[in-house]
């Protein structure tokens, strides 16, 4: 016979930790989506002082028309952004002009606080209408000199036709050319990395992952009352479904651009970062393509500077901000035309 | 009972929260997308929380050629020549490679010098990443090149291409400017470079 003893161990299994850190988590997306939605209210509710203009597409465009501090008889100048970017990030440019010009500065549908209502596909021909009527419904009959950065360059060159009788200039900086994507490897590399880069934005930034956005280098750029609304947007899904649909129209109708450029008959400077130039000689023979588009275009190259810093950083766009007062000064010293007709460039 | 009692209570719950909350950030930076990576900044080592997306979601589709082209004391100009170079895979290298630690770094350090070359407040000519690509021209030089004594100085050039695709163009990533050459000294490395004149006789790399 033999004896057998009974040995209890003591409970060694120890389940605490992956429940602590279940409840964490859930813990951190439950105000990941609350923080979303406090951010978003920020977002909607903009700087404050916007009007609003319902465009023929159905969208509606939140602007902001300010006059020149003194007399002045200058053009309105309209600000046009780039894709991804929003009135706000113009806020040095339209500070530094705003004093000697009138400014309409106005947020493309779907960014800020400007709602997308288009229930078609989306084309950059509805991003051009909407730009039509809101300068037709808020200065109808006032010259005006369209701005246009980046992508918004690409689209003021588009709208000159349809307000051909109230366009009297058009400055471009560091422009988007239709043909890019074609003939330029470096552009085409870079609309891949784009095109991967957006891919989650949009859906990651509604679950409330919009915290986990490092704040990016060039905030630290723009004029700090107006970083944390910028920080907001940047956090926000609004910013990146409006970016990741624009994308795709621009994508889709760059790969299928048929040569033809955008008629241009007023006076057209095209302002450029030097850096995008000494990298991308071909954009830099784009560019004067586009410049070569008007009877009397000129070329300016800001060094040291980047694609983005032209709006956003205080340096280089004080010298945009010169380059465009010594454009319009020198329109009116011309005298202020309609768009006479201009042939189709190829 | 949910308050710890004793001491070593207090112990295991503080270790059981810490390692939670690791972990919980851990998965939190996972996102395929680099840009939420916010926690991440507060990791100045870049150890402490694992990266589990190891290539994805894009991975490497290029190597990175290390070329050189030199200047001897004549004003002749060399062709450019290859600092390094990708071995040809064998069935061996899965156990014994150690030629691959080198083309790593090679790698590495030309994609860290990629990433410097956009950023405005780096002068990349002081940069690690370019000193060391200078300095191993330098004793690639010194090593292989029997017209090493004649030399002036040398420029390096960085090549993106990638290898299998014939269809695809070679992309320059960088170009050094001139590089003055010490006297040949097996102990030493390279002068500082030089920004002006040499460079000027040397044609353009493309």
């Amino acid at each position: 016979m033999t004896a057998t003893t009974r040995i209890t161990m003591p409970p060694v299994r120890n389940d605490a930790l992956p429940r602590i850190a279940g409840g964490l988590l859930s813990a951190v997306v439950a105000s990941g989506l609350t923080v979303q939605q406090l951010r978003h209210r920020r977002v909607l509710r903009g700087q404050g002082d916007e009007s609003f203009f319902e465009t023929s597409t159905g969208n509606v465009l939140a602007y902001q028309l300010t006059e020149a501090e003194g007399p002045d008889s200058s053009p309105v100048l309209v600000c046009e952004t780039g894709l991804c970017s929003t009135v706000e990030h113009w806020t040095w440019l339209r500070r530094m002009l705003g004093r000697d010009h009138p400014v309409l500065a106005y947020n493309r549908a779907g960014y800020g606080r400007s709602e997308y209502r288009l229930r078609e596909p989306f084309s950059l021909a509805a991003a051009v209408a909407d730009l039509r009527d809101l300068v037709r419904e808020v200065c109808p009959s006032r010259p005006v000199v369209l701005v246009g950065h980046s992508l918004g360059g690409h689209l003021t060159l588009r709208t000159i036709e349809p307000l051909r009788d109230l366009v009297i200039g058009v400055v471009l900086l560091d422009p988007s050319h239709p043909a890019e994507l074609l003939r330029s490897r470096m552009q085409a590399d870079g609309a891949n990395v784009l095109t991967s880069a957006l891919a989650l934005m949009p859906e990651s930034a509604r679950l409330g992952l919009g915290s986990l956005l490092a704040s990016p280098p060039w905030l630290r750029w723009l004029p700090e009352d107006m970083r944390p609304l910028i920080l907001d947007q940047f956090r926000d899904w609004k910013l990146w479904k409006a970016t990741v649909r624009e994308w795709r129209a621009t994508h889709t109708e760059f790969l299928n651009h048929d040569g033809v450029l955008p008629k241009v008959g007023v006076p057209l400077r095209l302002v450029a970062a030097a850096t995008t130039h000494a990298r991308d000689p071909i954009q830099a023979g784009l560019h004067r393509e586009l410049v070569g588009t008007s009877p009397d275009g000129d070329l300016c190259l800001i060094e040291d500077a980047r694609h983005d810093e032209l709006v956003m950083n205080e340096q280089p766009a004080a010298q945009v901000a010169e380059l465009i007062r010594e454009f319009t000064v020198g329109l009116r010293t011309c005298g202020l035309r309609p768009t006479p007709d201009a042939p189709e460039v190829r | 009972m949910l308050l710890p009692r004793t001491k070593s209570e207090v112990m295991r719950r503080a270790v059981e929260l810490g390692f939670a909350s690791w972990l919980t950030i851990t998965i939190l930076s996972q996102h395929p997308n680099t840009t939420f990576d916010r926690l991440r900044t507060g990791d100045k080592v870049g150890l402490l929380i694992p990266n589990w997306r190891f290539f994805a979601p894009t991975p490497a589709q290029h190597d990175y050629h290390l070329l050189y082209r030199t200047l001897d004391t004549d004003g002749e100009q060399s062709a450019w020549r290859s600092a390094s170079q990708i071995n040809k895979r064998k069935w061996a290298h899965a156990v014994w490679f150690p030629g691959r630690r080198q083309e790593k770094a090679i790698f590495d350090v030309c994609g860290e010098l990629g990433r410097l070359i956009v950023r405005k407040d780096v002068k990349v000519t002081d940069s690690a990443a370019y000193r060391l690509l200078r300095d191993f021209v330098t004793r690639h030089l010194d090593e292989s090149d029997p017209r090493r004594g004649s030399l002036k100085g040398f420029q390096f050039l960085v090549v993106l291409y990638s290898g299998h695709d014939d269809s695809e163009d070679p992309q320059y990533s960088f170009i050094s400017p001139f590089i003055r050459l010490p006297e040949p000294d097996p102990t030493d490395h390279a002068d500082d470079a030089d920004h002006a004149g040499a460079a000027d006789r040397l044609e353009p790399a493309a």
